[in-house]
């Protein structure tokens, strides 16, 4: 894994850990989390660390974000099929989240 | 090979998850994405199409889950049978799917579609996305078979083999109920709207 992927995954990751963390439900936390996980099985589980410095934004920010983060793992190498995966998870976790 | 048409599988299904407006996309009403226009009718044959193409993905799916272990058993003691859960319930992941495909497959009222209607290039991106999607899974299911050296016939399989195509099995069907839970949406929008 190259460096630069390695940052972009760890800002997926914490970009997923940040709204599982500010979720309103358990539902929907536990929603945003089975989408960490499977970011994680892609990547057979080499998980680099979660930043909570830069996650101080609301939710729909963060969603935002999460979005375009888990997309920009295309660049990397990232199965296609994976990232739409990843992105159907993450918008049905914010359906249950009440938006 | 397998290896190109499973990969054009996986391409044209994170296509049709990335597309959005899926009835405006069939020609439907609405701020149009497309140049063209269609009729209810044209509208419900496009539909039966895509259902036969879908049919055609879910019917390698099966055929996969099977090939990578035909003769499923697991050697782990099974738990005294719960009378409040449902027996499928106590099965390990592999043949549940299987169960499961197998159920799906055949409670489905879809038609395969025929050589000509998959051969047949299509002038609607989604429905053509679909296509592609149908043949390549028709392709993919013929190196299943068997019959000759070199293909993936059942029990032929290293056990990575099997791993990578039950990865792949899961990931089409996670998919197709992506996509089945979106255009369920879509028509449930539609109907509200007209």
């Amino acid at each position: 894994m190259t460096p630069a992927h390695e940052l972009a995954l760890a800002e997926v990751r914490t970009y997923l850990a940040a709204l599982a963390d500010q979720a309103a439900t358990t539902k929907a936390a536990s929603s945003y989390e089975h989408a960490l996980l499977a970011v994680d099985n892609v990547h057979g589980d080499i998980t680099p660390a979660v930043d909570r410095a830069c996650v101080q934004v609301g939710a729909s920010a963060l969603f935002e974000r999460a979005t375009s983060a888990v997309e920009s793992l295309a660049v990397h190498g990232v199965d296609e099929l994976q990232i739409e995966l990843v992105l159907a998870m993450l918008s049905d976790a914010r359906g249950s989240d009440g938006a | 090979m397998y290896g190109e048409s499973g990969a054009s599988m996986r391409q044209e299904l994170a296509g049709l998850l990335r597309t959005e407006r899926v009835s405006q996309r069939l020609g439907g009403p609405g701020r149009h994405p497309s140049s063209f226009r269609t009729t209810d009718d044209e509208r419900a044959s496009l539909g039966l199409l895509i259902r036969g193409y879908r049919q055609s993905v879910l019917v390698w799916c099966l055929e996969a889950a099977t090939a990578a272990d035909p003769y499923v058993e697991t050697s782990i003691a099974r738990a005294e049978p719960n009378p409040f859960k449902r027996a499928d319930r106590d099965l390990s992941p592999l043949p549940a799917l299987q169960t499961a495909l197998e159920r799906a497959t055949r409670s489905s009222t879809a038609v395969l579609p025929n050589l000509e209607q998959l051969t047949t290039r299509s002038d609607v991106p989604l429905v053509e996305a679909w296509r592609q999607a149908a043949r390549a899974a028709v392709m993919a299911e013929r190196d299943l078979d068997g019959s000759e050296v070199g293909q993936l016939g059942q029990g032929q399989l290293t056990l990575r083999q099997a791993q990578t195509l039950v990865a792949d099995v899961s990931a089409i069907c996670q998919a197709l109920i992506v996509l089945d839970r979106r255009y369920g949406r879509a028509s449930s929008r539609l109907a509200v709207d007209t």
